[in-house]
């Protein structure tokens, strides 16, 4: 397996400019997840990697050899694409053993190669079977076993679960990480859903509007997001994110229609206008003190409960155990931890 | 259908004959007023297709006159067989309706399916050349005659000053007995290639795009890509190419009878012509009849059997 290197990476279509100056590198073994909004450069990115699209400037090098100017064929990497591609006129087996005809692999071999793969994946029933005779599910296992058959250097996952069903995309996100510990590849994977980028990423890459906004382990961009998109983006239900003011003297004020909340500042923490995030499972409920608003929704989710209040027309989330019981209509004053407060700058989001 | 089902179910309950019945009565007025609105399609269908048919079948076995101000039928169906077997022109003619199909929808299939993949793949242009490509088929065959004769022609004919600048030729395009068919087969295919070319470019730019990619990716080089996935996923948009253009091969009448006429002798002559000939220079119409349908028979054997050559392939 191998380490793949993204260096000073642009990606230009005419005067759109796709990706700015991307660089990163993927090491032996790892799992990293691009994600990112619609339009944010991921699949394209992603595309540059495998040598579908053309690089404006820049370098990529797979283990070690730059392969820039190669042909996809001509990288070692294997892909798993959105709609599966599946070549429609081939039965599961030709679909799998497509590479390795091609490199003129002796035919029992192949029959092998093939049969473990399938066994792994557990598609052995459908090898004669047409793509179109396949459900979703199993269409994704026959391009993931047309991915395992080659013994790639690196595997490109573009958004390979959002066609299935949301129970289907829970088991296979295990299954694909089980496959990556398995084989101890070098995965790259794109997903718009940051569930997905959470659960499966050793590391994840965050790109908005054409350039990384930040890379790190899923814990480290949930507790420490370094700008108000990564805060917003990772976590569900989103991060409340309030306004308010560091006054002199080190207290963090959030004004309020019933009374401004007032509590210790982080650390360090310069007086001036802030925005203030605080995770849903931050909030304490308090007897006195503390942020009013009032209950509109509860959200029973069975393990958890989901608490929407209303404070002055704004929605506050709040994630409670599923024991906890709390009425519509109710009002509650909850506090948080200092320590847990994500404090960023008004006027471009950067973290304080 | 749904209907009949449904009232199936209270059926077995009390009162079922009654239901029973009432759901008889509705299913037989289904069934009329289905074949009510088919018939007029049918009757239309019987008319205009089925009914010339008949007629050329029984013109094919009789030898009719014109006299006493109208057409006289006999029933002779040995003469027209017997006419067809001593036909030395119609063998000729045979000989050169096949040389001309097979010769020029090969080309034309190949040439399309080429400049459909290669245009497919430019970035920029496409709708352009697409529209550029239109242009031979608009052109009426009477312009496309006129034009071509010019170009071919013996004196100052474009091909043959061009081959002066090599110190070549000149060269009877059209009189040369050896070359005249070869000659309208030129013009066939720049007339018909921009046809083929846009059924198939359709079907190559329809074709799902990260299906290529993924053979790319699986490490087909170019060639492999067009052999492997493109030619066998456009399979449907080739036969749709392929029959219409066998079709209208084996019919070609216009721009050869401009160009040659059939000739010289019987280098060009094909059934077409021959068929015209028989039909409006003899005024034989049984004999004729009996062409038609040997043409109708040869283009269904031609296409059957290539029919048979692709399953035998796949």
């Amino acid at each position: 397996m191998a380490t793949v290197e993204v260096q000073a990476l642009n990606k230009s279509y005419g005067a759109f400019h796709a990706l700015h100056d991307i660089s990163a590198t993927i090491n032996d073994g790892e799992f990293v997840v691009l994600v990112g909004p619609s339009g944010c450069g991921k699949s394209t990115l992603l595309r540059c990697l495998a040598g579908l699209e053309e690089i404006s400037s820049g370098e990529i090098r797979i283990a070690g050899r730059v392969v820039t100017d190669l042909e996809p064929r001509e990288r070692d990497i294997a892909m798993v694409f959105q709609s599966y591609a599946l070549y429609p006129h081939m039965s599961v087996r030709e679909n799998m053993a497509f590479n390795l005809i091609l490199r003129k692999t002796p035919k029992d071999k192949i029959a092998v190669v093939v049969e473990e793969a399938a066994a792994i994946l557990g598609i052995e029933a459908l090898l004669d079977r047409k793509p179109r005779e396949l459900s979703g599910g199993q269409r994704q296992r026959v391009a993931m076993g047309r991915a395992i058959v080659r013994h790639p250097q690196v595997f490109l996952f573009d958004e390979p679960l959002s066609n299935l069903d949301a129970k289907l995309r829970v088991q296979m996100r295990s299954e694909i990480r089980a496959l990556h510990d398995r084989l101890g590849a070098t995965s790259v994977y794109v997903t718009h859903d940051q569930v997905e980028a959470m659960t499966m990423a050793d590391r994840i890459i965050v790109l908005d509007l054409g350039k990384i906004i930040q890379m790190g382990s899923p814990l480290e961009l949930y507790e420490r997001p370094v700008n108000r998109f990564v805060a917003e983006f990772i976590g569900s239900p989103s991060i409340n994110i309030l306004s308010g003011k560091i006054a002199l003297g080190g207290r963090l004020v959030l004004p309020g229609r019933d009374g401004d909340y007032e509590i210790a500042a982080p650390e360090g923490a310069v007086p001036g206008d802030v925005e203030v995030g605080i995770r849903p499972e931050d909030f304490v409920a308090v007897e006195t003190g503390g942020l009013t608003g009032t209950v509109r929704v509860v959200e029973h989710l069975g393990a958890e409960t989901y608490v929407i209040l209303d404070r002055d027309g704004s929605m506050i989330y709040w994630r409670v155990p599923g024991t906890t019981r709390v009425a519509v209509g109710e009002t509650l004053r909850l506090t948080s931890d200092p320590s847990r407060l994500h404090l960023f700058r008004p006027s471009d989001g950067a973290r304080l | 259908m749904g209907v009949n089902r449904q009232s199936a179910t209270p059926a077995l309950g009390q009162g079922g004959n009654g239901v029973r019945a009432e759901a008889k009565r509705k299913k037989q007025s289904d069934r009329l007023f289905r074949y009510a609105t088919l018939m007029p399609a049918v009757i239309a269908l019987v008319i205009f297709t089925v009914y010339p048919m008949l007629n050329l079948l029984q013109m094919s076995v009789s030898t009719i006159t014109f006299a006493h101000g109208g057409a006289v039928w006999q029933f002779t169906p040995l003469a027209n067989l017997a006419k067809l077997r001593d036909d030395s022109v119609f063998l000729a003619t045979l000989r050169n309706t096949l040389v001309f199909v097979v010769v020029s929808v090969a080309i034309e299939m190949t040439l399309g399916f080429a400049l459909a993949v290669a245009v497919s793949a430019l970035g920029r242009f496409k709708g352009l050349i697409r529209s550029v490509m239109i242009l031979p088929i608009l052109v009426p065959p009477v312009a496309i005659g006129s034009m071509w004769k010019l170009m071919y022609n013996y004196n100052f004919g474009i091909f043959n000053q061009m081959l002066a600048w090599f110190g070549l030729g000149p060269v009877g395009w059209l009189s040369d007995p050896n070359l005249a068919l070869v000659s309208v087969i030129i013009v066939d295919i720049w007339h018909w290639t921009p046809f083929v070319f846009l059924i198939l470019f359709a079907g190559v730019e329809g074709l799902p795009r990260e299906v290529i990619e993924a053979a790319r990716v699986d490490g087909a080089n170019n060639w492999q890509i067009v052999r492997k996935i493109i030619l066998p996923l456009m399979g449907p948009a080739i036969a749709v190419a392929f029959i219409f253009r066998s079709i209208l091969a084996f019919k070609v009448f216009d721009q050869i009878f401009l160009l040659t006429s059939g000739g010289p002798g019987t280098a060009t002559e094909v059934v077409s012509l021959l068929l015209y000939r028989v039909f409006f220079a003899q005024n034989d119409m049984g004999y004729g009849a009996l062409l038609s349908l040997v043409v109708i028979a040869m283009i269904v054997a031609f296409l059957l059997g290539a029919r048979r050559m692709v399953a035998g392939r796949a």
